[in-house]
């Protein structure tokens, strides 16, 4: 899995992934997102390239997600894909990791 | 159609079980049956990962150990069959989330509830002689999510 930190702001980050989060690529994901979400800041993840999610991956989002809102920020998820919906969608994760259409929308949102 | 592989029990054979899938599937569109739509196989290899991944993490906590994992299909149904001699099984108390409360959400634990959710039946079994099987069943023509798990 390949990922990309693009520091937008001081307090705006958007995490570009690609290939699998999965029991392989988890803990590294997770170390990152935890990184990228200090100092309070908003993180949006896009998921667009993210060709398949396990619970491992999802456990990595929400590490990063509880991360962010210790710290005062937050953490979202853009553009995912088919398998990814399903799988929020089936531990009703997409209530506290709402999926966005677009980066921009995730960033503006609230 | 059946495909079967034995391997370690380790993170990084997730690419092989992956691979597997993908050969499961081939033969699958050549067969006699109508071949399982894309949704219907997100579902059963959502299922079988973590299945996969369930043993990768536990089964063997002290060693390295190796597991074998059958995928066949017959008249109406295709099937996993996983087999290892680790640990036996014993499942954690955290099926579910609680999504009203982000300190209590959960990072792990809920890989087993989501296989159940994607199949139609999920048996688990420990033999006398240490040996621990999972039999996963999914049925052709199924579209939903299943709610049954043995």
């Amino acid at each position: 899995m390949d990922i990309q930190v693009v520091e937008r702001s001081e307090s705006d980050a958007v995490i570009v992934l690609s290939g699998r989060l999965d029991l392989i690529t988890a803990p590294r994901i997770k170390e990152q997102l935890v990184h990228a979400t200090m100092s309070g800041r908003r993180c949006v993840v896009d998921m667009a390239d993210v060709t398949f999610v396990d619970s491992s991956g999802l456990g990595a989002l929400i590490a990063g997600l509880k991360a962010a809102r210790v710290q005062g920020g937050d953490l979202r998820i853009a553009r995912p894909a088919d398998q990814m919906r399903v799988i929020l969608e089936l531990t009703t994760l997409d209530r506290v990791l709402r999926p966005y259409s677009t980066v921009e929308e995730a960033m503006a949102d609230g | 159609m059946d495909e079967s592989v034995t391997l370690v029990a380790k993170a990084d054979e997730l690419n092989a079980i992956h691979a597997a899938l993908e050969r499961f599937w081939l033969g699958l569109s050549g067969s006699v049956h109508a071949a399982p739509g894309r949704d219907w196989q997100l579902l059963f290899t959502m299922a079988v990962v973590e299945i996969a991944a369930n043993i990768m993490r536990h089964a063997y906590p002290a060693e390295v150990g190796t597991f074998r994992l059958r995928l066949y299909s017959v008249v109406d149904a295709a099937h996993a069959c996983f087999a290892d001699t680790g640990i036996e099984f014993v499942e954690a108390d955290t099926a579910r989330q609680d999504t009203s409360d982000d300190d209590a959400l959960a990072e792990s634990g809920f890989g087993l509830s989501i296989a159940r959710r994607c199949l139609d039946g999920l048996q688990y079994r420990r033999s006398a002689d240490g040996i621990n099987s999972w039999h996963l069943v999914k049925r052709f023509g199924d579209k939903g999510v299943g709610t049954r798990a043995s």
